[in-house]
């Protein structure tokens, strides 16, 4: 097992080079410069100097090297020192990357303020989402073709189909405007300090976790059903009937436990997906997370913000492609030793 | 399969008055697709909503661009069946252009990655030196935080593109070229597992036998083969792209507001959606109409196309 997970780990790192290299290339290859914006009257000497300063004079490896130190290293260490607030090291000397349109603020402490929001809206509706699908999944495999099997899969291809953005304009209008039970947009100074406050921030989050889980449980529902389709016709289940097991037994103890194999792998490689589905639902919610302050700063050009938010979501994608593939190890030894 | 069920295969036999009728393999598929009634239904309403956008404004003729603030933001009236926008513009008129452009990009966005795909898919099964390179490569493009990077690759790279091919065909070729690169990866998957098992069968192996070129096995022979799986891909491609372009307009970074896509009526109208719903619900009612009727026919090609499936 160490092994495997060794080989894993060992097969992930060329991956998030070569995404933190596409994400730094992409960047670097965009036509925008950081002198184009500074009045013409500045000769084209000291615009040189600016560039020179900013190290843009520097070829492109060394350049991607430095950046890659900056965000794999100093920066890490600077969101745990605030996390902590243990000094480590000389931070005083550590370069930090500093946003362009928000007076110089460090990136971090942008993303850290933002964080909370998206986890809080994406994570509930993960887990949601998550405890629906599943039992939906299994019990339309085990009566299959039964009614319930067949408006769950309709439901669960509607599901998919509709974007989030027109699930998110149509909760709005039915329970916002026509209902009036959930505020339209999310109130963002909220601060959670009693009971009152409590049920107003569940209250608002409901409609952007609705939408965000709506769409998971008909992907995760349709994925469940048919592992567990497949699952039912192997001989293990009619060992575990003819020894006299119950039915409930035999679905929950056998069945869903070896057709929750690939579902797990299914949620882990969808956690990044969920996150940029978080982009459209901040956006309609004016929900203040990571997804919304992405918006923002490629709208006011903030590269920085822009780069670290993508190095970010870059991260996300690869540690759970690790988890995924390590779970499955973990799972179903066949895979180890393949 | 019954005899009857084969009496509805489409008129493509070759004229002998034989009892049995002659089957074909796309006749045998379009009998299977026809049994799954939610394909069927997908079918007509895709064929409906193609023949609207293409026929439409030649029946309705409202110029979707024409200003008249007298009638800004009138809800659905028999003048105007989907309503105006703030601006007093015709929303069915604005629909039907927008939706000429939406399933365009969804249709040239779903060639470039079938293109894309398929001779990746194709190389990599055939060629084994190529295999592993071809592979990683398609692993790693998938792990890729699409979305985002979407965002930030149309946000660059819009300017000039713009200011070289005009506004509209700038923003086409922007949102095509980058949706299309960035949805090719399944389909090399696909293709490439299909042609690792054609690569092993009897009929691959008797064309090495009468002495056929590499070159002549692998067009001639493998790739008529994936036909099949390479449909379903590009069906389900079309969906996915009209969704990623709208959903870029949606976010602002797609179409611009002055070019009516279904996407950026939704993105332009985001703030009356509260005061004037029928702003965004048509053209969002478009989009999911469509994306739905496309996947429905996507599962049911899938079914019709697969020759294990049949009885």
């Amino acid at each position: 097992m160490g092994q495997y997970i060794m080989r894993r780990v060992l097969t992930a790192i060329p991956t998030l080079l070569f995404i933190s290299f596409f994400i730094f290339a992409l960047l670097a290859m965009s036509p925008g410069d950081p002198t184009g914006n500074l009045p013409p009257s500045i000769p084209a000497e000291t615009k040189e100097r600016i560039r020179a300063a900013l190290g843009l004079d520097q070829p492109m490896p060394i350049r991607y090297v430095k950046w890659l130190q900056q965000f794999m290293v100093n920066e890490p260490i600077n969101a745990l020192e605030q996390i902590t607030g243990i000094q480590i090291g000389n931070s005083a000397d550590r370069l930090r990357i500093t946003s362009w349109s928000a007076r110089g603020k460090p990136v971090i402490d942008l993303v850290l303020e933002r964080l909370p929001q998206t986890l809080w809206v994406v994570g509930t509706a993960y887990f949601l989402a998550i405890a629906i699908a599943i039992p939906v999944g299994v019990f339309a495999a085990y009566r299959q073709n039964s009614v319930f099997d067949q408006t769950s899969s309709i439901v669960s291809v509607i599901g998919f189909s509709l974007p989030t953005f027109f699930t998110g304009v149509l909760v709005i209008q039915i329970f916002a405007v026509w209902l009036g039970w959930f505020p339209s947009l999310y109130n963002t100074t909220l601060k959670v300090t009693d009971w009152s406050t409590f049920a107003q921030q569940i209250k608002q989050m409901i409609m952007p976790v609705m939408v965000l889980a709506f769409f998971q449980v008909a992907t995760i529902s349709r994925f469940a059903r048919s592992s567990a389709i497949e699952n039912l016709k192997h001989d293990y289940v009619r060992t575990a009937r003819s020894k006299g097991l119950g039915e409930r037994m035999v679905v929950t103890r056998h069945v869903v436990r070896n057709s929750l194999i690939p579902v797990v792998t299914l949620i882990a490689l969808g956690i990044p997906g969920i996150f940029g589905g978080a982009i459209v639902t901040e956006q309609i919610f004016a929900v203040n997370g990571i997804g919304q302050l992405l918006i923002l700063s490629i709208q006011s050009n903030d590269l920085p913000v822009v780069q670290t938010v993508l190095m970010i979501f870059a991260v996300l994608v690869v540690a759970f492609n690790l988890i995924a593939d390590i779970a499955y190890g973990i799972l179903d030894p066949r895979i180890r030793y393949n | 399969m019954s005899i009857s069920a084969g009496a509805a295969a489409p008129k493509v036999e070759l004229g002998t008055a034989a009892k049995r009728k002659h089957r074909t393999l796309w006749g045998d598929a379009w009998v299977q697709f026809r049994r799954n009634k939610l394909a069927v239904l997908g079918l007509s309403l895709i064929t409906l909503i193609v023949l609207g956008v293409a026929v439409g404004p030649y029946f309705y003729r409202v110029d979707p661009k024409a200003i008249n603030i007298l009638e800004a933001s009138v809800p659905p009236s028999p003048a105007h069946p989907f309503g105006t926008d703030d601006l007093g513009r015709d929303m069915l008129a604005r629909c039907l252009y927008g939706g000429r452009i939406s399933l365009s990009v969804g249709v040239v966005a779903m060639l470039i990655a079938m293109l894309v795909g398929t001779a990746i898919g194709l190389f990599s099964g055939y060629v084994a030196r190529l295999d592993n390179l071809l592979m990683r490569f398609t692993d790693m493009m998938l792990t890729l935080p699409q979305i985002p990077l979407l965002l930030v690759a149309m946000s660059l790279f819009r300017d000039p593109l713009r200011m070289r091919f005009g506004l509209e065909l700038g923003a086409f070729i922007m949102v095509v070229t980058i949706i299309g690169l960035f949805g090719w990866m399944p389909t090399a998957r696909m293709v490439r597992g299909s042609v690792l098992s054609l690569k092993r069968k009897e009929f691959v192996e008797a064309a090495v036998n009468v002495g056929v070129r590499s070159n002549g096995i692998m067009w001639r022979h493998i790739l008529p083969n994936t036909l099949a799986i390479i449909i379903v891909a590009a069906t389900i491609s079309v969906a996915s792209a009209i969704l990623t372009e709208s959903t870029l307009s949606f976010l602002g970074l797609g179409f611009p507001s002055d070019v009516p896509t279904w996407g950026s009526l939704l993105y332009e109208n985001r703030n009356y959606m509260v005061k004037s719903p029928w702003m965004v619900m048509f053209p969002g009612l478009l989009i999911s109409l469509t994306i739905l009727a496309i996947n429905f026919m996507g599962d049911g090609l899938r079914d019709a196309l697969d020759p294990r499936q049949r009885q």
